[in-house]
């Protein structure tokens, strides 16, 4: 390290001080200071940034959550521009097939598409991963990003018919799984008043109460339409009624009965549903 | 001190293109946490910063580090208590007179709560196991939202005291060896759950009450 120090200080941007950079990131990988002054060697020899690229790639393997490999990497991507747009996207797959929930792959896979394209797969990407996994809350999450950003789809609204149909064959599948919940939620998310007039929307809860009829999170859908106006069926009614007989709950208002029935089947949360209920619109 | 604000100054200004590589909600409650320290904003531009953050807040409400990338217990913490700092969000939030920047503060509360997992826990992000620091990060958001009254508070003491180590200290999950991360993180979540003997928190700092006072 003192000989790092002497060429950083006498500022060397030489081949030897690229290798003496490299034994440095070997026996720290975490040191930014020896990133910085790499970086700034690699462009005064103009360096072959694809090779550069593969030795980024070997630390990132063993390193999957350094960030400031992440941070060298998007700068090579960056000078290479359009070149490593499917490297990267194949790095990033690799990446995620050892651990598909990678914060710092994400992060680097939205700048990819962002910044250097290759939308044109990914939604089927998202769909494989959760073939793989539908519990996969970034795959979810990697979903909405494409839906609502990808410049070769046609933007939410156009998406939305398809995307509520696929997040409630996920729904059906896991009623237990929190994400496809949200995700439905979520393709509404300046629209209410379109969430409570979409039929599939009650319907998917009302299947899902029939069959488990614990299930948080139909409860807390049906909660969030009856307090954006929605009119709830007599169906819906029944099926509340039936959880309140078993719950032995008896308020007057459905919103209230909804409300004490997760009280009982969320207790972890039953302060928060108390709560909910004291402020429910009237 | 006041050079650095001045960078940060910078950095907010650069960072408004997509994907940059900085987690800006991070630095952000860096740049926040030293300009509220030093009473001094001079070197910040807390109305693009704000503007910045509430992009940064996905579609279940939790926030990301950048905008797009999925919620998580970390960002959000360094999201509100970031806005808190810089004085966005009133004491009382939950009240319905409080004002709340144009945060969609049902589903950050929602999303916040729902990350108390099956063994009482807190998760960082939807399906994932708990692990001890989100306790603090996570609760550190509840309690700045006034929610934590909301917490199952039995439950999170319980999955803590598996995380304790027998030689002291808190690790990631049950059963591991302790590091000094998740033993701060840890001390910090007891504190937020009042234990006796140990001092109350200013939260969106990450230090003691008493240390706030005296800066």
């Amino acid at each position: 390290m003192d000989y790092f120090r002497a060429v950083y200080l006498a500022d060397e941007r030489s081949p030897r001080a690229l290798k003496l950079t490299t034994e440095a990131i070997h026996l720290n990988a975490g040191n930014y200071t020896v990133w910085q002054f790499r970086r700034l060697i690699l462009e005064t020899l103009h360096v072959d940034l694809h090779d550069e690229l593969d030795f980024v790639g070997e630390l990132a393997r063993d390193n999957t959550k350094n960030y400031q490999i992440w941070h060298h990497r998007r700068w090579v991507a960056e000078k290479l521009g359009t070149n490593a747009t499917s490297k990267e996207l194949e790095f990033t797959q690799e990446i995620f097939s050892e651990d598909a929930k990678n914060y710092h792959a994400w992060s680097h896979r939205q700048w990819v598409l962002q910044t250097l394209g290759g939308w044109e797969d990914e939604l089927e990407y998202c769909d494989k991963l959760l073939r793989d996994d539908i519990f996969n809350n970034s795959a979810w999450n990697q979903r909405y990003f494409v839906v609502t950003r990808s410049p070769v789809l046609g933007g939410l609204e156009a998406m939305r018919d398809s995307e509520v149909a696929y997040a409630i064959k996920a729904i059906l599948a896991k009623p237990e799984n929190e994400s496809p919940w949200r995700y439905l939620r979520g393709l509404y998310k300046d629209d209410m008043q379109s969430l409570v007039k979409d039929p599939r929307v009650a319907s998917v809860c009302l299947d899902v109460l029939m069959n488990k009829r614990d299930c948080v999170h139909a409860l807390n859908m049906v909660l969030d339409l009856l307090c954006h106006g929605y009119e709830p069926s007599k169906t819906l009614e029944n099926a509340i009624d039936a959880l309140c007989l078993d719950s032995g709950v008896s308020d007057s208002g459905l919103t209230e009965r909804v409300c004490s029935v997760l009280q009982v089947v969320d207790r972890m949360r039953t302060n928060y549903w108390k709560w909910r209920k004291s402020v429910v619109p009237v | 001190m006041g050079s650095g604000c001045e960078r940060e100054k910078m950095d907010v200004e650069n960072v408004e293109e997509p994907g940059c590589s900085c987690s800006w909600t991070v630095f952000g409650l860096g740049a926040s946490a030293i300009c509220s320290m030093l009473k001094n904003w001079s070197g910040m531009d807390r109305g693009k910063a704000k503007d910045y953050i509430i992009s940064c807040q996905s579609y279940d409400g939790g926030f990301g580090l950048i905008p797009g990338s999925e919620s998580h217990g970390g960002a959000t913490y360094c999201a509100v208590a970031s806005l808190r700092l810089m004085g966005f969000i009133d004491e009382d939030i939950l009240s319905e007179n409080a004002s709340s920047c144009t945060i969609i503060m049902p589903s950050l509360l929602y999303w916040s709560l729902q990350r108390q997992a099956q063994f009482g826990g807190f998760q960082g992000r939807s399906n994932k196991p708990a692990d001890t620091c989100y306790a603090f990060w996570v609760g550190g958001v509840l309690r700045i939202l006034g929610a934590d009254k909301f917490i199952d508070e039995g439950g999170l003491r319980g999955f803590l005291l598996t995380c304790q180590s027998e030689y002291g200290g808190f690790s990631k999950f049950p059963d591991l060896l302790p590091d000094l991360y998740h033993s701060y993180n840890g001390f910090c979540a007891f504190s937020l759950l009042k234990e006796p003997d140990i001092n109350a928190l200013c939260v969106e700092l990450g230090i003691t009450a008493i240390a706030a006072i005296g800066l």
